[in-house]
């Protein structure tokens, strides 16, 4: 090894450039399929699991506990070299690892969803109720956009989670970006190139969601204190502590 | 399609000891990242900009990074680099503290700003040395908040640790996957590995809420 | 300590002191001298800046602009760029709140030690007392403020009364030049108020140096040497405590008479 260098060899990275973005590419379009199809059944499941129907309720919870509690490599490895060989299903990896994926990431959407819900404050729906609103506006006008705005932080997290996990779909020979830079690494006996191209354009990925959630969640924030509703999960702030208001309180002295 | 018990009987001796090689390298791994944790959300609230900085740059890259690419980079790209090899125990516990030492940061972070201010200013009227309020005044009771995140930090790098098999370490998937190899029973030894993992990782988030009711039983029972 | 009648050395001596929360001018400009053996009561509206000026002579919040003294000496907010410039500055201020003693509304009692543990934490990580010896202290301040019997108990078994007298013992434990009370009853049961004010009022007649905001008015009229009126972060008036019952300006009359009905 050591006479090929130990420099960072940016000829051999500019000359794949091209195929590890295509690569990339593929990383984001399977984690955006896989949240769609996530956030579809983490809906459905949400509702399940506070609606009337104790069964449901059940089987809402049991899928919200296993799936969360399933490594996605051992889930994948299952499907796809267990469960699928076994049934000798023919299924083509990329959407193999979509749809587990989705999976697994429909038990967590669940879960922030339900807790959204249930956190607006029950005066909420009793003050709709008493006004006079329908069952569906109440939840559509009153509930659904105070819950929201305390699920964007955790949705967007659980997004950066999913766009960092498609790098396992690599095991089943996703061409995503992971199983890219392993062919590269090996083709070119490169490894750390193309290795940390990779962490480095999945940490831009992930700061890019990090940064439009903020944006999100400020817009409304913003949109709240011109409305009438208080955001969920904001504190209002006091005067109490000798801070700034919207300053964190440190643990040094105050300058 | 019929279920294949005797394999799965004979093969679980080796399993289990990969598996108890799993729950090391997470463990370690979990040393690591407390470590780190508390290191960068200490620089993360400092009262200069620079540590702040530091911080701030360590948590998007270690948040950014997945823990596979990790792995492959520590155990792959780094020895290049180098010219050392790093076993792959190493390598996996490296790669799982890296990854962990963010989301320890945050509960760090979250749990020391739990505590109420008022804490640290009756510290400060006290005159206590700065090492004094953090040790003895604030830590201690930032210490509840952080239990059950902790437990939460753990059993992620547990379920991370499940992966370690694709650098080579002879944990519970390895085994299962090469004795599948040879008898074509990976529907029975992938499933007994599943099983066995969910309910690890179930029991550990239990007992983690079981140790959160105790230290809270424990203030009442002071009461 | 001190005679029970104020001398004229001056203890604390506010200059200009200025402080605004963003556009929120809290003090505009306030210039106050306390002496040795004094018992000062700050009264005002809320939001006038009384919190808020009692909190600046121990720099828990540092003035924006004008100087605080104690004790002959210019109190510096620790705010250097350099680690270990910051370190001794922030030991140096350390060193003068040990000199000032602080009681919060909400008593701000360390709920994971004993009893005993907060009166003996700062004695010997700060003083540097053995265990023995600072427990010492520690039971005989508890014994003054009768609470020694709940020398191992935890702050959480303690009623509101019992908590703030805690504090006050855990505060006059480093043997305080200067005692500091932000509303100290405000948070308390009306049947707990009582005890504490007994605390204060022995202390004051002890002779202790104390600026003392709140609005249990009878209180103040008796322990009171002098009077300081703020509004809008400005003082207003002040004067004798006989001052209670003949106040100069039309605003504090109205203060009053709305504290009084
Ligand atoms: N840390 C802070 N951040 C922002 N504003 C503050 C802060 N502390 C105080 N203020 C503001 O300063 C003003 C004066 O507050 P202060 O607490 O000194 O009043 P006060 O006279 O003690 O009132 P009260 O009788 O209600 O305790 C208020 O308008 C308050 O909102
Ligand atoms: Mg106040």
């Amino acid at each position: 090894m050591r006479e090929k260098g130990f420099a960072f060899d940016l000829g051999v990275v500019l000359a794949h450039l091209p195929e590890m973005l295509g690569a990339f590419g593929l990383s984001v379009a399977v984690a955006v399929a896989a949240m769609a199809l996530a956030t579809a059944a983490g809906l459905l499941v949400a509702v399940g699991a506070t609606s009337r129907w104790r069964v449901l309720v059940a089987l809402c919870f049991a899928h919200i506990q296993v799936f969360r509690g399933v490594a996605l490599y051992v889930l994948i490895i299952w499907v796809y070299f267990g469960l699928a060989i076994t049934l000798q299903v023919n299924i083509a990896p990329t959407p193999a690892g979509i749809l587990t994926l989705a999976l697994l990431d429909s038990a967590y959407l669940a879960e922030i969803f339900r807790t959204g819900l249930q956190k607006v404050d029950r005066g909420q729906r009793e003050a709709g109720a008493a006004l006079g609103l329908s069952d569906g506006a109440i939840l559509w006008r009153v509930v659904v956009p105070q819950a929201v705005r305390s699920m964007i932080p955790a949705i967007g997290n659980q997004f950066t989670d999913v766009l960092k996990d498609t790098s396992i779909l690599a095991v089943i020979a996703v061409p995503e970006l992971m199983y890219t830079s392993q062919s590269l690494a090996q083709q070119t006996y490169r490894p750390f190139e193309f290795y940390t191209v990779a962490g480095v354009l999945f940490v831009i990925g992930v700061s890019v969601i990090t940064y439009a959630v903020r944006v999100a969640e400020r817009r409304v924030r913003r949109g709240a204190v011109r409305g009438v509703v208080a955001p969920a999960g904001v504190p209002m702030v006091t005067s109490v502590s000798g801070r700034e208001p919207g300053e964190p309180p440190r643990m040094e002295d105050e300058r | 399609m019929s279920f294949d018990f005797d394999i799965v009987l004979r093969t679980l001796p080796a399993m289990l000891q990969g598996l108890v090689l799993t729950v090391e390298i997470a463990v370690w791994g979990f040393v690591v990242a407390v470590v780190l944790g508390l290191l960068v959300a200490v620089l993360g609230l400092a009262r200069y900009r620079t540590p702040r900085w530091i911080a701030s740059a360590w948590l998007a890259l270690m948040r950014g990074v997945p823990l596979l690419v990790f792995m492959y980079w520590v155990y792959y790209g780094l020895p290049q680099l180098t010219g050392a090899t790093i076993g792959s125990f190493a390598a996996a516990v490296v790669a799982l503290g890296l990854t962990g030492s963010a989301y320890m940061g945050e509960v760090f972070r979250a749990g020391l700003l739990a505590v109420d201010p008022g804490q640290q200013e009756a510290a400060d009227a006290l005159g206590l040395p700065r090492s004094t309020a953090f040790w003895r005044v604030v830590l201690p009771q930032a210490a509840r908040f952080m239990v059950a995140p902790s437990v939460n930090v753990f059993v992620g790098l547990l379920k991370g640790a499940t992966i370690v098999s694709v650098i080579g370490v002879a944990d519970m998937l390895y085994i299962a996957k090469k004795v599948s190899v040879q008898t074509f029973t990976p529907f029975e030894l992938y499933t007994t590995a599943g099983l066995i993992l969910v309910v690890i990782t179930v029991a550990v988030a239990l007992l983690g809420f079981v140790v959160e009711r105790r230290l809270d039983r424990g203030r009442v029972r002071h009461a | 300590m001190t005679a029970n009648t104020p001398g004229d050395d001056v203890l604390v001596r506010l200059r200009g002191i200025r402080k605004a929360f963003g556009a929120n001018v809290v003090l505009d400009g306030v210039d106050l001298d306390v002496r040795a053996g004094e018992v000062l009561v700050l009264l005002g509206p809320s939001g006038s800046g009384k919190s808020t000026l009692l909190r600046t002579v121990n720099m828990l919040t540092p003035p924006d602009a004008g100087t605080v003294e104690f004790d002959g000496e210019v109190l510096v907010p620790p705010a250097s760029r350099w680690p270990w410039a910051y370190r001794r500055q922030s030991a140096r201020l350390a060193r003068h709140r040990r000199e000032m003693g602080m009681v919060f509304q909400h008593f701000n009692v360390f709920p994971h030690m004993s009893v005993l543990r907060n009166i003996t934490l700062a004695l010997r990580s700060a003083q540097g007392l053995s265990k023995a010896d600072a427990e010492a202290v520690a039971l005989e301040r508890l014994r003054a403020v009768s609470l020694a019997e709940k020398a191992s108990a935890y702050p959480d078994s303690l009623s509101g009364g019992q908590k703030q007298r805690l504090a006050i013992a855990r505060a006059l434990a480093l043997a305080p030049k200067l005692m500091l009370f932000d509303e100290a009853t405000s948070a308390l049961d009306p049947e707990l108020v009582k005890g504490v004010l007994d605390e204060m009022r022995a202390l004051a007649g002890s002779g202790m140096t104390m600026i003392v905001v709140t609005h249990e008015i009878q209180f103040a009229k008796e322990v009171a040497d002098r009077v300081v009126f703020m509004e809008h972060g400005r003082i207003v008036e002040e004067g004798p405590a006989a001052q209670f019952d003949e106040p100069r300006e039309q605003r504090t009359r109205e203060f009053l008479r709305a504290l009084s009905s």
